[in-house]
């Protein structure tokens, strides 16, 4: 059940996760891994999106807001510890 | 030898207060060529030989650039590259260390003398960070000088080992780079456990959806409270009485001396009192030094504390939900906050957007969203005595209408909107100097690229008045206004004022004892019919001409069809 792979968005506030793949070119790619976002990279999820809005995660100790869009791009899977 | 210092790092590590530290007084801020990214220019003394030092646009990483400023930054790096003699200062925030070693390692990989400033020590410490720096210094074979720029300690220390820069001969893979940092993060740095501080509770308030939108609330009101307050008493109290005490009788009596009522008129205008005639040495300097610099002032004072804290893209995130379907993302959302004061430093500051698309959709919204702040305070004087159901009636219907435009123009045009990416900074105290640094750059900025061009219009209006090309139009377009929207055809000069100067037109209709029916039709017509003269020469210089023409139309368009439809259905 853990092993499932859901994207950012419908990740679960508070939780820690691993990013386990980058739906996209080498354009969003390289914008993602800009602020430390890549596959295998631990994140927790800060806060919700409410109607829409950017997802806030915290990775490597930053905050950082990634759109909407862009966060159901991302697809993680949650940890257990 | 050294003939040129570029200064690296990611956005809000403090880069720009080492700049100032580094270089003093002497600093040029400048476009770079072509684009609308500002970087900052200045000089120091090493060596007794005098030092180009550049700011480069704050950036994460210099591979695959995806922004604007990320192409800057890598052109000029390819140029000083080109030309040689140069080194580059990497700026690395020591509270985050991880992440800012990500454009460390790409610096290396460019083979260029490097020098890294740990800047931030004192707060990273206060964290319970601890960095080994000796020890990061000899696993990335380069100088690192711990700083803190704010108080200028280690500042000295820098300023003296400058020439130590040298190329690093640190080995990675450029596709395990990421892992390299983690590696080299487990051996040079410790976190001692702590306590969420109290300023972690304000940052996690302040932007999670629900209490991020309260909290959002609350200091935009607050901030438009203070700007008005600041703007007014400035106007009021320093600035107009200084043009109208000092200055104007001043200046009308050397221009007497002249004995040329032509020149007279041209420079003064056909009266004395400002705003009421197009005189340039009158009205042309009254509008910009006057009216809008005071506002301008406490707006962007208050906006580069916001800045400084780290608020903005707080703001920008919260708002980032609704405004993306407008084809735009959350940072418009500065220019159009700056558009309820003043629509000029508003369409300037569109700049900060790297689309053509985002800047013309995010100007519509600033024009059509809100008036300005003094044509809001004479539309409420006006109005409040007949309830407070016809202002809900005006704003509401103004914040309507541009969404409505804004979305529609949205799915017309092509291309799509920018997904919001950012890092969200922890709050940190401003630095007062840095503050009144910017504020200052701003400022300059209004008086060198607006000033010159609002007297211009003046005196072109100036020229028209005189051929009375302007009565002309008041005989033709008046019956017009009588016949569609049931107003006075003296409305027409009033017309052409408000183009000059729209809450001064929207005041003109005081003394025509007209209905609040009529008093709502002509303040939105008036709000909306066309950009005041400042804006459309702002909006002239910012875009290109037949842009410019396609708003200015669309808002006559808009002003008409709105003031038609309330005066057929509004009882």
């Amino acid at each position: 059940m853990n092993d499932q792979l859901i994207d950012l968005v419908s990740l679960e506030e508070n939780t820690l996760a691993e990013v386990t793949k980058i739906i996209g070119g080498s354009k969003i790619r390289a914008r993602l891994e800009s602020l430390g976002i890549y596959e295998g990279v631990k994140i927790k999820k800060i806060s919700k999106s409410l109607l829409k809005g950017p997802v806030i995660v915290e990775v490597k100790s930053c905050k950082v807001a990634i759109g909407y869009g862009m966060a159901k791009k991302i697809l993680v899977k949650k940890s257990n510890d | 030898m050294i003939k040129k210092i570029l200064l690296f790092g990611n956005p809000n590590v403090g880069k720009s207060v080492i700049f100032t530290r580094l270089t003093g007084t002497t600093v040029i801020i400048s476009n770079y060529p072509g684009t609308t990214v500002e970087y900052h220019k200045g000089e120091m003394e090493l060596d007794n030989e005098k030092v180009e030092v550049i700011d480069v646009p704050g950036i994460y990483s210099l591979r695959e650039p995806t922004n604007l400023a990320e192409k800057v930054a890598r052109e000029m790096l390819d140029k000083a590259k080109e030309e040689g003699s140069f080194i580059v200062v990497n700026v690395v925030d020591a509270t985050n260390l991880e992440r800012n070693l990500n454009l460390t390692l790409q610096l290396i990989r460019e083979r260029i003398p490097l020098i890294i400033v740990l800047n931030l020590w004192d707060e990273a410490r206060h964290l319970g960070i601890e960095i080994d720096y000796k020890k990061l210094s000899q696993i990335l074979n380069l100088p690192i000088f711990p700083t803190c720029a704010i108080t200028g300690e280690g500042i000295k220390d820098l300023k003296e080992n400058l020439n130590k820069a040298k190329m690093s001969d640190f080995q990675f893979k450029e596709e395990e780079r990421w892992q390299e940092i983690g590696k080299i993060i487990r051996e040079v740095q410790r976190i001692s456990h702590r306590h969420h501080t109290f300023l972690e509770r304000v940052e996690d308030f302040t932007i999670k959806p629900i209490t991020g939108l309260i909290s959002a609330i609350i200091i935009l009101s607050l901030t438009f409270i203070l700007i008005r307050l600041i703007g007014e008493n400035l106007i009021n109290h320093i600035f107009d009485p200084i043009f109208n005490n000092l200055y104007l009788p001043n200046i009308i009596k050397l221009i007497e001396k002249i004995k040329s009522p032509l020149i007279f008129e041209i420079l003064i205008g056909k009266e004395i009192e400002p705003l009421k005639s197009f005189g340039i040495l009158n009205t042309g300097l009254y509008i910009p030094f006057v009216i809008v610099l005071p506002y301008l002032f406490a707006f962007y004072l208050i906006l580069s504390i916001l800045e400084d804290i780290g608020y903005l893209a707080r703001l920008a995130t919260i708002f980032d939900g609704v405004i993306h379907r407008l084809g735009i993302h959350g940072y418009s959302l500065i220019p159009i906050i700056l558009g309820f004061g003043c629509k000029v430093p508003a369409i300037l500051a569109t700049r900060i957007l790297e689309r053509k698309r985002e800047r013309i959709l995010t100007a519509l919204l600033i024009l059509l969203s809100s008036p300005c702040l003094p044509q809001t305070t004479i539309v409420i004087a006006l109005l409040a005595p007949y309830g407070i159901k016809y202002l809900f009636l005006i704003f509401f219907l103004l914040i309507f209408l541009s969404l409505v435009s804004t979305f529609l123009l949205n799915k017309i045009s092509r291309g799509e909107a920018p997904e919001i990416f950012i890092e969200i900074p922890p709050y940190r105290l401003p630095y007062f100097l840095m503050v009144f640094r910017k504020l200052l750059f701003r400022i300059k900025l209004f008086i060198k690229e607006a000033v010159p061009l609002i007297i211009g219009g003046v005196f072109f209006f100036g020229i028209l008045d005189i051929l009375k090309i302007i009565d002309l139009l008041n005989k033709f377009t008046g019956p017009i206004f009588q016949k569609l929207l049931s107003l006075p055809k003296e409305i027409v000069p009033i017309m052409i004022t408000g183009f000059l100067r729209k809450d001064v037109s929207i005041a003109l209709l005081a003394p025509f004892n007209l209905t609040p029916k009529q008093l709502v039709i002509s303040s939105i017509f008036l709000i909306l019919y066309l950009p005041c003269l400042s804006t459309t020469l702002i909006l002239l210089k910012e875009f290109k001409f037949i842009d410019t023409l396609k708003i200015i139309i669309f808002q006559l368009i808009l002003g008409f069809l709105v003031s038609l439809v309330l005066n057929a259905f509004l009882i």
